[in-house]
């Protein structure tokens, strides 16, 4: 990432994964974040799907796989997700 | 305004009315230096709303949209969407479809940027994603055919390679209303 412009340079190499980041989960959920800002890990989940896209049984694929970035669809996958930007 | 290319000194625009419809479109030239308007060439109603009108290989290539749902004509939604050969009279001469993979990635918008490459592909986005489409005329048929998905810093919209610098490619972050300069990636 360029930090300095706030840009992804390659959108289609980033796995970012919110679920795994400590230092914005909410302590309850395994986190180290402590204010009202910090995100749960439903939340996280949550902004997971919608980089991953919809699915017919609201499962999503671990962004490792960056299965939300492909030109085709993945099984059970209904429709592609937003470009991690 | 939807995107624009330098020809020799002038600055040529494609423009549309989008969103509203019927779709009309016209191509705006300005010279680079003054940044003044010096003509308007109105194509009218035409196959889409003109996002594109690129110079390559002594001909005018032109990109008319089409959209599902806003900006869309009832009948012909982002599959519609077409590259357009014209002559210097902007007659049109030849039309491709875009790869069906490609329309996905873009619906229910449409391509908002292309670009000829120099090294003989075309280089298109869409409306929103931050991707651009490598694409090659077909030897037979009238589809375009999808060769590299590459990532880009920014989401999409009006493109244009540096004409200088090899592979860099200049782009809009509309969030930030910058203009970006890119390194590419050569196509795999």
């Amino acid at each position: 990432m360029n930090t300095r412009a706030r840009y992804i340079s390659d959108p289609t190499t980033c796995a970012y994964d919110p679920s795994k980041e400590k230092s914005l989960l909410c302590r309850a959920d395994g986190g180290s974040a402590t204010d009202a800002d910090c995100i749960t890990a439903g939340e996280a989940r949550t902004i997971n799907a919608m980089w991953y896209g919809q699915t017919a049984d609201g499962s999503s694929a671990d962004p490792a796989t960056l299965a939300g970035l492909s030109d085709r669809l993945a099984p059970g996958q209904l429709w592609f997700g937003l470009t991690r930007t | 305004m939807n995107s624009c290319t330098v020809v020799g000194a002038e600055l040529v625009c494609a423009a549309s009315n989008y969103p509203a419809v019927p779709q009309t479109s016209a191509v705006e030239v300005f010279d680079t230096r003054t940044l003044k308007h010096v003509r308007s060439v109105s194509l009218g109603f035409g196959p889409g709303s003109l996002t594109v009108m690129d110079r390559h290989d002594g001909k005018w290539w032109a990109v008319f949209a089409n959209y599902e749902g806003k900006g869309g004509e009832p009948g012909r939604d982002y599959r519609y969407t077409a590259l357009v050969r014209m002559d210097d009279q902007f007659r049109a001469e030849a039309s491709w479809a875009f790869p069906e993979a490609v329309l996905a990635r873009m619906a229910p918008k449409s391509c908002s940027g292309l670009s000829w490459g120099d090294d003989g592909l075309i280089y298109a986005t869409g409306h929103d994603r931050s991707e651009v489409y490598a694409l090659r005329l077909p030897e037979a048929n009238s589809r375009l055919e999808l060769v590299d998905t590459i990532g880009l810093a920014t989401p999409g919209q009006a493109i244009d390679w540096d004409p200088k610098e090899k592979r860099r490619l200049w782009t809009i972050g509309r969030g930030l209303s910058e203009v970006v300069a890119s390194e590419i990636r050569t196509v795999r």
